[in-house]
């Protein structure tokens, strides 16, 4: 996949995928990634091991992540630069949204 | 200078190719290009060093950055594979194995499939091309009735040889590099068995069922078939999922290991892998559960149903057509070996439809439910 196959299949993202990819500013081990989630968010998004499996298999496949073994043979993801021209267009996105909750908030309270 | 070597079957014989490359370049010859299709490796004569050599394979195989800046490097790009080596002498750091072997069981997968077919044309022709030696003047043959089978034999062989190669290698990979066996549990006290038909059709009746021996005091110690082997007295809370899988990726077993979960049993038939997963937790904590879409799980349990009901309905319709037939044909007072036909097909149709009913109600009425 290219970039822009990339984002016009992953954008707007799912709140897991965003977590994930966000927990891979460092490279890390798939359980590493759910305690880091749990960090982020004060526990607030538990993720499955299911769940991780299942997203990390389909980035995997579409360029997004890579991964490699150390020394015990445990798997370590790390993002491609796919993954993070990705991650940029979604905090992007995100942003925008934030800057709009931020001017028009006042007319829902 | 350029040399070329021919390797048959490189691509399923992964390690011993790295080693292979690995000893050419202690031999001076450094891998330049691939010729995929006539499975001719190009090299170039330089100066002897040592070098390992790692393959790795998928549509997006890609070197990570860790990998570049732990001394990885590309050495040749053909397709969706990549071979990448170190000449540092200390290698911490590897590239993932999980593409090669999805390629491999992929292939064994398919390769299997066609030994059977094979195994079954051995099997027709094998058996009347023996008889046919035996009975018939074999000078009087043309050579082509007897080199057709002969091909015939040859390729099925092969097919089941090539089969057979795959599996071992499959093997060999997923016990080195991946933790796919079933965590074993030695049981101390007192042991017992119950028996639970079909179970691998309903897997949350199964969770429900488990969780709900364990909170007596049983704790799962194994599962052989349709049997489950329980240790009396066991004070636990354990949380237990099973789940079907029409195919598992090579890091689907080492995900649920890091998170703490114990694979109890996993099972291959016609539809697909099953498997038993549990995990312990405290007293005041969340159940704690994969994390799969119910939506996503619901599919797969009601794809499972309908491949089951659907072979079943053929079974019934099949033995049925044939009753039917009988019975038009049937004459009273005729003999005993008609009577027992029509009596055993006629037991087998009603009992294919019992499992059916049964089947069908466990689904609709117990297992649908605990999906909500």
């Amino acid at each position: 996949m290219n970039i822009e196959q990339i984002i016009k299949s992953y954008s707007p993202m799912t709140e897991t995928a965003f977590y994930i990819l966000l927990s891979l500013s460092k490279p890390r081990h798939g359980y590493g990634i759910i305690k880091h989630v749990e960090e982020v968010t004060n526990n607030r998004l538990k993720l499955g091991s299911g769940t991780i499996y299942g997203t990390l298999t389909k980035m995997e496949r579409d360029g997004i992540i890579t991964m490699y073994a150390d020394e015990k043979r445990k798997k370590i993801y790390e993002i491609t630069d796919g993954g993070k021209a990705l991650m940029r267009h979604e905090m992007k996105r995100l942003n925008e949204l934030y800057v709009n909750v931020a001017k028009y908030k006042g007319a829902f309270e | 200078m350029t040399i070329k070597r021919w390797r048959p079957f490189w691509s399923y014989r992964i390690e011993e190719t790295e080693q292979w490359l690995a000893e050419m370049a202690h031999d001076g010859l450094q891998l330049s290009h691939i010729q995929r299709f006539s499975r001719l490796f190009q090299f170039e004569k330089v100066a002897s060093i040592e070098t390992i050599y790692q393959i790795q394979y998928g549509k997006s195989a890609q070197l990570a950055k860790t990998l570049q800046n732990n001394g990885w490097h590309e050495v040749v790009r053909a397709k969706h594979w990549l071979i990448v080596k170190n000449n540092h002498p200390s290698i911490s750091l590897f590239p993932s194995r999980d593409g090669v072997l999805r390629r491999i069981s992929f292939h064994e997968d398919k390769w299997s499939r066609f030994a059977i077919i094979s195994a079954w044309i051995l099997f027709i022709i094998f058996m009347p091309f023996c008889l046919m030696l035996f009975m018939l003047d074999f000078e009087d043959l043309a050579p082509i009735w007897w080199m057709i089978p002969i091909s015939i034999i040859i390729l099925a062989v092969s097919n089941i040889r090539l089969s057979f190669f795959l599996k071992r290698q499959l093997k060999a990979l997923e016990k080195k590099y991946f933790n796919t066996s079933i965590d074993q549990v030695q049981a101390t006290g007192k042991v017992f068995r119950k028996k639970k038909n079909n179970w691998v059709y309903f897997p949350k009746m199964l969770d429900k069922w488990l969780m709900e021996m364990v909170a007596q005091g049983n704790r799962l110690v194994k599962v052989n078939g349709d049997f489950f082997i329980f240790e009396d007295g066991q004070n636990e809370k354990v949380s237990y999922v099973c789940e079907m899988r029409k195919r598992v990726e090579p890091s689907y077993f080492d995900m649920h290991k890091e998170a703490g979960w114990q694979l109890k049993h996993k099972t291959t038939q016609r539809f697909g892998s099953f498997f038993i997963w549990a995990k312990q937790y405290k007293e005041g904590e969340t159940i704690p559960t994969l994390g799969h879409d119910i939506t996503e799980e619901r599919k797969q349990t009601f794809g499972t149903y309908l491949k089951q009901s659907a072979s079943l309905l053929f079974l019934i319709v099949l033995n049925l057509t044939n009753l039917l037939l009988r019975i038009k044909e049937y004459k009273f007072g005729g003999d005993i070996g008609d009577k027992t036909v029509l009596g055993i097909l006629a037991i087998v149709v009603l009992l294919s439809v019992s499992i059916l009913i049964n089947v069908s109600y466990k689904y609709f009425y117990k297992e649908r439910k605990l999906y909500s």
